[in-house]
């Protein structure tokens, strides 16, 4: 059974009484609570694929977006984000109580899941062979990571590169993309069909928004892949769009940077990266026109010419 | 002692664990969690030092002897900037005679 099988008003009621519980890639959540107009429609369309958790099984991560007590309850309405017992956040306007979501489970994610080797970076697959998408914030990975899935690359993550430390492959967590600013129109406009939630203003990375997951994507959220590519994007207005090989010693030590767990796993760590380099071609890529950017992904697979 | 009378080692408790590609080196200490790139000259310092205890002198030595036409008089210069940035980040110490 998935999200989208509850109707709207099921989804609420299991929301405000013992939580709804998801299975998202390898991890497993259930969320309670979040009393807020803009929250639970958006949580149940953009979640609407993945699959539910039964009410007995037991959740890795459980959420609980909370009201405080007091005036803040009423008067500029505040929320908490609380994981068990704990309220790891100030507490946030409650009109931005979607978007603290998404930032409070990938905190629950990085802070937390050192089973696997994990790395900032958006990750699609093609053909069984992955693309890496690894930079710092602001530097265009998910409008890049949700330009590539509307062009038929599948959705493994736009925020995380889940690495699993036995076999180096990567796992699926095809949750929605966080898109902000101007990359919210640039989506709309470059794929129509795709939906995109509610535009939350005046949060601490601006305006943000997030687009649903193609359902093929969650389908497949078991599928690992093989990674093949590691790119280092860098979107610069008026640059000439190029893609620029980068030596594996230069892309080992950027990538381990955006790593959240490198150093917290050690030689393990060490050894897992290196297996990841020694997978991939690694190239920077300077962009400032989106579709000459993807073209030169689209490249690729050929320049490499890898059967599945 | 003089400077270039001190013998240097990578500490037989420190454990690196080493990758090459190309002429390029990553390595990572073990003990100290910490991660390194080398180009060749400093993985090739690194590994000699690793080997045996050696003055920087005999090092250069070694290094100018498999060079053609006894390589580049800097070598001394860039080995002794070596030892001193290993030496601050814990890779190699000053051995007793």
């Amino acid at each position: 059974m998935i999200v989208g099988d509850l109707s709207f008003e099921e989804f609420e009621r299991a929301l405000n009484g013992p939580g709804v519980g998801l299975r998202i890639g390898p991890f497993s959540v259930r969320i309670r609570d979040g009393h807020q107009e803009l929250f639970a429609p958006t949580f149940h369309t953009l979640y609407s694929e993945f699959p539910l958790l039964p009410e007995s099984e037991p959740a890795e991560f459980r959420i609980q977006l909370r009201d405080p007590v007091g005036l803040r309850r009423w008067w500029r309405r505040q929320m908490f984000f609380r994981l068990d017992d704990s309220d790891p956040f100030y507490p946030f306007p409650a009109g931005l109580a979607y978007p603290f979501f998404e930032w409070g489970l990938n905190w629950c994610i990085y802070e937390h899941v050192h089973e696997f080797f994990v790395i900032h970076s958006a990750v699609v697959e093609k053909r069984g062979r992955a693309l890496l998408m690894s930079a710092p914030p602001g530097s265009g990975k998910s409008t890049l990571c949700a330009a590539l899935v509307n062009r038929g690359w599948r959705l493994l993550s736009d925020e995380f590169a889940i690495i699993d430390k036995t076999n180096g492959h990567l796992i699926p967590i095809p949750r929605p993309v966080g898109l902000k600013e101007q990359s919210i129109e640039i989506i709309r406009k470059f794929a129509p069909e795709s939906w995109i939630g509610p535009a939350f203003a005046d949060t601490s990375k601006g305006t943000v928004a997030h687009m649903r997951p193609p359902a093929g994507a969650v389908a497949r959220m078991n599928e690992p892949a093989l990674p093949a590519w590691l790119v280092f994007p860098t979107y610069e207005a008026n640059a000439v769009t190029a893609l620029s090989p980068v030596s594996k010693a230069s892309a080992f030590i950027t990538a381990s940077e955006n790593s959240f767990n490198y150093k917290v796993l050690g030689e393990s760590g060490f050894e897992c990266h290196a297996r990841l380099i020694d997978q991939c071609d690694c190239f920077d890529l300077k962009f400032s026109d989106l579709n000459a950017a993807l073209d030169l992904i689209e490249e690729l697979p050929a320049a490499r010419g890898s059967a599945p | 002692m003089a400077d270039n009378e001190l013998l240097w080692r990578v500490s037989p408790s420190t454990r690196l664990v080493w990758r090459r590609w190309g002429d390029e080196f990553i390595v990572f200490n073990a003990a100290s969690g910490q991660t390194h790139y080398l180009n060749a000259l400093a993985a090739r310092v690194l590994q000699y030092f690793q080997e045996q205890a050696a003055t920087a002198d005999e090092l250069v030595d070694d290094i100018r002897s498999s060079i053609p036409q006894g390589g580049d008089l800097s070598i001394l210069d860039q080995v002794r900037e070596l030892l001193t940035r290993f030496d601050s980040l814990g890779l190699i110490a000053p051995q007793n005679p």
